[in-house]
């Protein structure tokens, strides 16, 4: 990029072959009959708008007797087209309804229809027959589909899936998705009201680690959950990831009690360099706060620590800490 | 959506902050002459540019017998955080610039634009010497940052960590009510009024500018990076970064040391994001960078990247990046966005599209929208317009003003973010790409 005007004509330059390419990539496609020949044109192409070519690759789409996989290719390279037509749209999501469709394809179609959720008018005017579908599929027999309807409900906050989530992870034979994954969903909802079902799962010493994990991020602003989070950031019998998605829990949700039991974890010497690390971190992150920055103790202390430690990361987060708490202290003055 | 930048203010308090992350070796004395260069209108605090020129100004301080012959060339050439002169602004860019100052201490105006390739990678790393003419012997030393976006894959571990620090200082700060616009002005009921119409593109553009503008209000040597979506990102998809592979549920794994691990969104804490590609190796699932640029001619044709790569992009993952309504509670979503919007500006740079009112490089139709669409128009929410047809509420505030400059105004238009390059003199938005240089 020495010469910026030679670099700008080597990229036109580029630009140009590249649009000779495509016209002879989009004439393949044009011509091309049989299912093997398609393929190949639709893996090379890299998107079609031509409007006959649009009509040709939607044909195929909608073809039930064509190759899952020509019919997958055809939808993906015409997604955008998809998208400015309204019947298109119901045609593809005719096909998500169908469960006589092949399952990858009606996978793509779902992968195509939130993509076109971000850029088609006529996607959402079919905004709500989506949720329908949506809605059906949390019962199809494909766990992928039924996963991924779950997810795009929750993010839209649909009460009906929150429902459902709530009642697998009371009843597992009612599940959608593991119980890790519906407390997860749940929780985007700050609303929904699972709470106390989440609290006993993550109370219950059975629970297995991951879903304790999607527990403690879920319940870190329930002010009911406080000592069982602050016990699971202190307890060092629990397991690192408890410990410290504990922590981040407490920082989050109950930041004073979080500072408290944070200082006494970093110079607990035999406590593990992970949660220390982690909660010194946190401490140096902490926006200006005199119990945090202005606690000679403590300054003392890590100074010591950083002198003695030959754990890098320790060492690098007692600098940061230090250099905060120089600045907070001078800033007082 | 913040407050007006206080530009001098934060920068000493950022610059010491900067320091503190990455112990540095201390940095060449500056040499100190009888001259006062201004860049950017300011003769103090710290200097910040990218590639397109800035006004600059040179005199001298004291009274000599006659003018003073003067070279300016780069304080350190074998470094990141070089510069190039211009007499003029849209002049030829040359390493070196002679001039004359008059003995009555006159200001001789000239341009400088960050080199291409070769842009900072620490604060005030570069800069401009004074040379007494014909010789080596430096009379005067001005330290500045090149500042460009970069590739995120690129940067070094401290250019990340500083990004990192200052974009969860946002996150965190007053309660998390500074990063509550950028969730509020991208949810479901702004949904209409930023996607899918003519302004989509000019919309995200101002929306990320913002988010930076805030961010260098934390520490103004950050630049926001840009995720290249099309190629493998292994620097990106790690524990240090954007966080790691998921182990469990779908939440990246962030490392003890990284600020994001504390990150939280509209009461959800942590970051749901599974890849659904292998991020060492592939990209997204998205249309390849050369491919984008074929899409066409002019606007109408190009903006139809809405879908492929954007909406592409956002769905090769599981996870809150998916959905427009809960998009930008993940911080990859700005990195993603970064991209798109400079896949948008390489677009403008091969066919030399920078003119709002020209239908090829800015076309505000077809349109769904009674306003917002137009050159002319100004955007929510930094409008503050609420009502029918725009959303009820207006989150945040106008767009963060730069002391030197009103560009893009407090209530941008969508035209004034066409020639964001500066392209016409006055109009540049003050952000550059690394590799779209000032041509």
């Amino acid at each position: 990029m020495n010469d910026p005007q030679e670099y700008l004509n080597r990229l036109q330059q580029e630009l140009k072959d590249a649009e000779a390419k495509y016209a002879l990539l989009l004439e393949n496609f044009k011509t091309a009959t049989d299912s093997a020949a398609l393929q190949k044109a639709l893996e090379a192409i890299p998107f079609i708008k031509d409007a006959q070519a649009v009509q040709k690759a939607m044909a195929l789409f909608n073809d039930k007797q064509e190759q899952p996989v020509v019919r997958r290719l055809a939808l993906q390279k015409i997604t955008g087209a998809i998208g400015d037509n309204k019947t298109y749209v119901e045609n593809i999501l005719a096909v998500l309804n169908d469960e006589t469709a092949p399952a990858e394809l009606r996978k793509s179609v779902l992968t195509a229809l939130q993509t076109l959720d971000f850029s088609s008018n006529a996607m959402i005017a079919k905004r709500s027959d989506f949720k329908v579908v949506l809605r059906k599929l949390l019962d199809d027999d494909d766990p992928e589909l039924k996963a991924m309807s779950a997810e795009k409900l929750a993010l839209q906050k649909d009460e009906y899936v929150q429902r459902r989530l709530l009642k697998g992870l009371q009843e597992k034979d009612e599940s959608l998705v593991s119980a890790a994954k519906a407390i997860q969903l749940l929780a985007y909802d700050a609303h929904a009201n699972y709470y106390p079902v989440v609290r006993s799962i993550l109370s219950n010493e059975a629970t297995d680690s991951i879903t304790k994990v999607e527990a403690i991020h879920a319940l870190a602003f329930d002010q009911e959950s406080k000592p069982l989070l602050q016990n699971l950031m202190q307890n060092k019998t629990q397991l690192k990831q408890i410990r410290v998605s504990s922590a981040t829990a407490m920082e989050l949700g109950h930041v004073n009690d979080f500072i408290a039991a944070a200082k006494r974890i970093v110079l607990d010497e035999d406590d593990y360099d992970d949660i220390r690390i982690a909660c010194l971190s946190s401490l140096a992150h902490q926006p200006d706060k005199d119990e945090v920055f202005n606690d000679d103790q403590f300054v003392q202390k890590i100074s010591l620590a950083k002198n003695l430690t030959g754990i890098k990361n320790l060492k690098k987060m007692s600098e940061l800490y230090l250099g905060k708490a120089r600045t907070f202290r001078q800033n007082k003055k | 959506m913040g407050s007006i930048t206080k530009k001098d203010q934060t920068a000493n308090t950022a610059l010491d902050r900067a320091r503190r992350i990455a112990i540095h070796p201390p940095p060449d004395p500056v040499i100190t002459g009888p001259f006062a260069i201004t860049i950017n209108e300011s003769a103090t605090g710290n200097a910040y540019v990218g590639y397109s020129p800035c006004a600059c100004s040179i005199r001298v301080t004291n009274t000599p017998a006659a003018d003073v012959q003067v070279t300016l060339q780069n304080r350190n050439t074998a470094a990141g955080g070089q510069v190039q002169f211009r007499t003029t602004y849209a002049g030829a860019a040359q390493d070196t610039l002679s001039l004359t100052l008059p003995a009555g201490g006159a200001a001789v105006t000239f341009f400088i634009g960050g080199k291409p390739g070769f842009a900072s990678t620490q604060d005030q790393d570069g800069g401009i010497a004074v040379l007494a003419n014909g010789t080596s012997t430096r009379l005067h030393e001005k330290t500045l940052m090149v500042r460009v976006r970069k590739n995120a894959n690129t940067l070094t571990a401290e250019e990340r960590d500083r990004f990192l620090y200052a974009f969860s200082d946002l996150n965190r700060r007053s309660g998390g009510n500074l990063y509550e616009p950028f969730l509020d002005s991208h949810d479901l009921a702004a949904d209409p009024e930023i996607h899918r119409r003519p302004a989509f593109l000019p919309w995200h553009r101002a929306f990320i500018l913002d988010l930076e503008r805030s961010l260098q209000e934390i520490d103004p040597s950050v630049a926001l990076p840009y995720w290249k979506f099309d190629e493998p990102a292994p620097n990106v998809f790690t524990p240090d970064f954007m966080g790691g592979e998921p182990i469990n549920a779908g939440r990246v794994t962030i490392n003890e040391t990284n600020p994001l691990r504390v990150w939280s969104a509209r009461g959800s804490t942590g970051i749901a994001r599974r890849p659904l590609f292998t991020t060492a190796t592939s990209g997204g699932i998205v249309m390849a960078e050369a491919d984008v640029m074929t899409l066409g001619a002019t606007f109408t044709d190009f903006r139809i990247m809405e879908n492929d790569p954007h909406g592409a992009a956002h769905v090769s993952f599981e996870g809150t990046i998916t959905d427009p309504g809960t998009a930008s509670g993940d911080p990859l979503f700005f990195m993603l966005h970064c991209n798109v919007d400079r896949l948008w500006a390489k677009w403008q740079m091969l066919r030399n599209l920078f003119t709002a009112t020209d239908v090829n490089a800015y076309a505000p139709t077809p349109t769904t929208r009674p306003i917002g669409d137009a050159p002319g128009d100004t955007m929510w929410p930094w409008n503050g317009v609420t009502g029918s047809p725009r959303p009820s509420s207006a989150p945040g505030g106008a767009m963060p003003q730069l002391a030197f400059t009103s560009k893009p105004s407090p209530q941008v238009t969508v035209g004034e973010t066409i020639d964001y390059l500066g392209k016409t003199q006055g109009n540049s938005n003050f952000f550059n790409y690394d590799d779209l240089p000032f041509v």
